[in-house]
């Protein structure tokens, strides 16, 4: 009979408990889908940067410094801790430009705990024939 | 008996959210491939454009498309040989022509977390870069 | 007796207000998703044109020069960069500019909405754009 006092409290309660337990389904299924587009973001991140390093780099070091900042401009707003290493190399009439990427999300909803992402992407073009 | 019966709406709360759950992160799952797969067959055809135009031939070009492809696709963990390519030229190639690079690539909507991809309903991405042969510049 | 059916009204209205969240989220991911895929279509439209009209140079200006100039023809730049968009035939607004040695191309559309619809949102705007200029000198030089 809900006119019991300790019926009464304990509906609270529970109504209590199941708004928390609510709220932290949710916040979890955000971070989840922070996470998922996040892993996307520096994927293809890492990617852009290994193919604008190949197109418009015209050394190994402006290749690399173009694929970083590429990285950093489409990956550092969502990324934080953000780490770039950038390999040339040119062999059978290829240029090479080797690049990975490792990062992570800040700590947010229910895993207090922060989520660390990694990508690696490799791009080639063909040297023209002068 | 009055306690148990009032811990029940808490327990049916419980449940009805976790049976929920299981669709959200496969709704989740599903949505998070279709971005992957369009950024990958973006960036694929965007590539195989560019790198096509490059080519002087034929033959080169078509390599080079393959090359662009299995370059996009691998940087983001996916099978290139999932991709459907349709390639068009409106004049052979020639300087200051058109080329275009059609990417087609399925997202399966069923798949089980241990058995791999299950051959099912697919949702199709579609990707299409036009590119025009460069009026200057040297050809690989 | 009498809190075993307040029970199961409020489990019917957790199961409503659930049932509505579920549709709510799937019809925001199924319009999201559709806005998106449309918008990656409109970016590669912009990127082709941008890229087909960055190529139209000022030849007298790169020859006289002995080939150091590499400037851009404008309005053969414009028609350039207005055909790639047409062959696209995506029927979206197009805004083309040449500035500062950069060819330009802003597009803007509206998504119509299947599940938001319901709620009174129509469609969803979307917009991109895309710049690209030319470049001397070979790679890898």
């Amino acid at each position: 009979m809900l006119t019991d006092p300790q019926q009464r409290g304990s509906s609270t309660v529970e109504a209590v408990f199941s708004i928390i337990f609510l709220v932290l389904l949710v916040l979890g299924a955000i971070e989840v889908s922070l996470a998922l587009y996040a892993r996307n973001v520096v994927m293809t991140s890492a990617h852009e940067g290994a193919r604008a390093a190949v197109e418009l780099g015209t050394d190994p070091a402006s290749a690399a410094a173009i694929a970083r900042s590429t990285i950093m401009r489409a990956a550092g707003g969502l990324v934080t801790d953000l780490e770039v290493t950038v390999l040339t190399e040119r062999s059978d009439g290829f240029r090479r430009v080797r690049v990975a990427v490792v990062g992570r999300i800040p700590p947010f909803g229910p895993v207090p705990v922060p989520i660390p992402l990694s990508a690696t992407a490799t791009a080639a073009q063909a040297v023209p024939v002068r | 008996m009055k306690r148990h019966e009032g811990g029940q709406a808490l327990m049916e709360t419980i449940l009805l959210s976790l049976i929920l759950l299981i669709p959200l992160i496969w709704t989740l799952g599903v949505l998070a491939d279709i971005h992957r797969v369009a950024l990958a067959a973006a960036a694929a055809a965007r590539d195989a454009g560019t790198e096509a135009v490059a080519a002087g031939t034929a033959p080169s070009a078509r390599r080079a498309v393959a090359r662009a492809i299995e370059s996009a696709f691998e940087s983001h963990r996916l099978d290139p040989d999932l991709a459907l390519v349709d390639i068009r030229s409106d004049g052979n190639l020639g300087r200051g022509t058109s080329l275009s690079v059609n990417i087609r690539v399925p997202v399966t909507i069923l798949q089980a977390p241990l058995l791999g991809r299950v051959a099912g309903p697919a949702i199709w991405v579609e990707a299409r870069h036009v590119a025009r042969v460069p009026l200057f510049g040297s050809r690989s | 007796m009498k809190a075993r059916t307040l029970e199961l009204g409020q489990v019917t209205v957790l199961v409503l207000g659930m049932g509505l969240v579920t549709f709510a989220v799937s019809g925001l991911a199924v319009d999201g998703t559709r806005a998106f895929l449309f918008r990656r279509t409109m970016q590669s439209a912009a990127d082709s044109a941008a890229l087909a009209g960055a190529a139209e140079l000022d030849r007298a200006a790169y020859y006289r020069s002995g080939g150091r100039v590499a400037k851009i023809d404008e309005s053969a730049a414009r028609g350039a960069a207005l055909r790639w968009l047409a062959m696209r035939g995506l029927g979206s607004r197009a805004a083309i500019s040449v500035e500062l040695d950069r060819v330009v191309v802003v597009m803007r559309d509206r998504v119509p909405t299947m599940f938001l619809a319901l709620v009174g949102i129509g469609s969803v705007p979307v917009a991109v754009d895309a710049a690209a200029e030319p470049r001397s000198g070979g790679p890898g030089a």
